[in-house]
């Protein structure tokens, strides 16, 4: 098996009990320096549950049975809580979609955004500020200093997507996890955003990015790799451009033709 | 290919003198006052669009341009502040009772919810032979079961039993009850407000198919609504494209994304995410959000984002109009210079090809 020098997920089999059982894996994936991994399948293949294996948010009726998640060497799947705090959040971004689901209401979103940031990092509220609000700038947020005190009701969608971004990059991680990143945004501001977490990616040695997506338009613009699940089972895992001239499998057809209409 | 199928229909529609005028947008005005103020939300401005029989026309653009309120006031959900829909030559608002009833069976709806936009609690043939019951239009139960039973089969869902309701089904076998639903009263116009906006890609596909199969069959004009551009040539004849309340470019859905004379539909159409790593797109040229429809910026609305406006695009509002050597409705200053620039751009891209 290759060796994946930032994340490498081994073995992993995840069990969801309950009237629907159904089982992730078992699955093999790593994450390469600077690389952009896209995870795609139609409803119900799987990717949500892999996202929440890898963040560690899983609901209680599913349980990890075989399998690793190893960054650094370590597992993440049977480190000691206090251990995770640390590397969740902190060295392992999360981005997700639906900002007005992962934004708390009653919080002005700077502060959200440094809450994070003083969790793992020992600064000054000012400090944590100041860094917010560059992270603000970088993300695209326009006239910083007054969305720093805005709730996520009086932001729209495109701009609370982007509190989001800044929350998965604030604590400058080596892995960020992207759930549909930019679900429910214009595509004039979805390739704004994309453009934003590649360059992202790209502006340090050490870090990559796993991108869960059903838009093949965007694993066709951003991702070197693909890893294409159908039903909790990984159909394909292939460069990007080799997919897209020779898919092997039906599942994979079926998605590009969808992809282009049908 | 995917666009042929569209291209094809588009050339038998044209060129063989089918394809009646079925429903008209005669320039349609909305504007909502914001309560408390003495503001007006511009949603709509002067917006004109044919449809005819067998054709889609799709609606594009980011949120907030107003396609959606075009499709309520098409609806009759919405009353236009002025312009009006004419169907078959008779203006929407001057309809007597019985014509508004013949109205209502003629043009109907698919919305983009199906999770919403069925009754849980009904069973999914009672669902589909409703507008049936509330039009008067069913001889007997009978006659409203069978008319019911053959939209579903229409849309691929003849075996449902009696007691099926919307959990039963999957995603996209909800939002094909949807349609069955809208072509239960033999419409000759469907608003299609984006139909396919919450389903899987699997099941956006099979919906995209059915709405296509029932054009053919039936001859049905579709008002399709999307922001899912990366679709929009499988299924649209024609595009156009809005920019706060008005319709910038319009033209042959093949035209549009060939040669995207007007600047908007430019940065629009070069945001889309293409399914296939050859075609080279995602670059954003846009920055900034789209402006709040209440201070409309004086002149065209796009100056304010627009690489190439000058102080003559912020005096007055460009009229749509045709750009020079095309087929393209274009609202800008600058129409003729850019569709000549794209003209000698594709003959050159052509002469470089042989």
């Amino acid at each position: 098996m290759p060796e994946h020098s930032i994340l490498e997920v081994a073995g992993l089999r995840v069990e969801v009990a309950g009237d629907r059982p159904f089982t992730l894996g078992p699955l093999d994936v790593g994450l390469d320096a600077q690389e952009i991994v896209g995870v795609v399948g139609d409803s119900g293949a799987g990717k949500s549950l892999l996202v929440s294996t890898l963040t560690h948010t899983l609901r209680s009726t599913a349980t990890v049975t075989a399998g690793k998640v190893l960054f650094e060497g370590e597992d993440l799947l049977t480190m000691e809580p206090k251990a995770l705090r640390r590397v969740r959040g902190g060295r392992i971004g999360f981005i997700g979609s639906n900002p007005h689901g992962l934004l708390h209401p009653m919080l002005p979103v700077g502060r959200q955004v440094a809450n994070i940031l003083r969790a793992h990092h020992p600064l000054s509220k000012a400090e944590a500020r100041a860094r917010v609000l560059e992270m603000f700038t970088a993300v695209g947020i326009p006239d910083p200093v007054r969305r720093f005190d805005a709730y996520p009701h009086e932001l729209s969608g495109g701009m609370a997507q982007r509190v989001v971004i800044a929350i998965g990059l604030i604590c400058d991680p080596d892995v960020i996890i992207a759930d549909e990143p930019t679900a429910g945004l214009d595509v004039t501001i979805q390739a704004q955003v994309l453009e934003l977490i590649e360059s992202l990616v790209r502006s340090r040695e050490n870090r990559a990015l796993l991108l869960a997506t059903r838009d093949l338009g965007i694993v066709a613009r951003f991702c070197r790799r693909v890893v294409i699940l159908d039903a909790g089972t990984v159909a394909e895992q292939r460069p990007v451009g080799e997919l897209f001239r020779d898919p092997e499998t039906s599942v994979s057809r079926d998605l590009l033709t969808a992809a282009r209409g049908f | 290919m995917t666009s042929e199928r569209a291209a094809d229909t588009t050339g038998t529609t044209r060129g063989g003198g089918a394809g009646e005028t079925v429903l008209e947008c005669r320039s349609l005005v909305r504007h909502f006052s914001v309560k408390g103020t003495h503001k007006v939300v511009q949603a709509v401005n002067d917006v004109s669009l044919t449809f005819r029989a067998g054709e889609t026309v799709a609606l594009v653009g980011e949120s907030g341009s107003g396609k959606s309120t075009i499709g309520r006031m098409i609806l009759d959900l919405l009353t236009p502040t002025s312009g009006e829909v004419v169907y078959r030559g008779k203006v929407l608002a001057r309809m007597n009772r019985k014509e508004r009833r013949e109205y209502r069976a003629a043009v109907q709806a698919v919305f983009q919810d199906p999770y919403d936009a069925l009754d849980p609690t009904k069973t999914v043939l009672t669902t589909v032979r409703e507008p049936l019951r509330r039009l008067g239009l069913e001889e007997s139960a009978a006659d409203g079961e069978r008319r019911a039973r053959e939209a579903l089969e229409a849309v691929g869902l003849g075996d449902l039993t009696r007691r099926t309701r919307p959990h039963d089904l999957s995603g996209s076998a909800r939002q094909r009850v949807g349609i069955a639903r809208a072509l239960v009263t033999r419409p000759r116009f469907i608003v299609l407000d984006e139909p396919t906006s919450a389903l899987s890609p699997i099941a956006r596909a099979e919906v995209m198919r059915t709405l296509y199969e029932v054009q053919q069959a039936t001859g049905v004009a579709y008002l399709f609504i999307t922001h899912d551009l990366a679709i929009v040539e499988s299924l649209a004849h024609r595009v156009a494209v809005m920019y706060l309340g008005r319709v910038v470019e319009e033209a042959a859905a093949d035209a549009v994304f060939r040669d995207r004379v007007h600047p908007y539909t430019e940065a629009l159409l070069g945001s889309v995410l293409f399914p296939d790593p050859e075609r080279l797109t995602g670059f954003s040229v846009l920055r900034g959000e789209i402006p709040s429809p209440i201070d409309l910026p004086r002149g065209c609305a796009f100056h304010t984002r627009c690489p190439v406006a000058t102080d003559e695009c912020r005096q007055d509002v460009p009229p749509l109009a045709a750009a020079a050597g095309t087929d393209h409705l274009v609202a800008c200053v600058r129409r003729d210079e850019r569709s000549r620039g794209r003209h000698l751009a594709s003959i050159d891209q052509k002469g470089n090809q042989q």
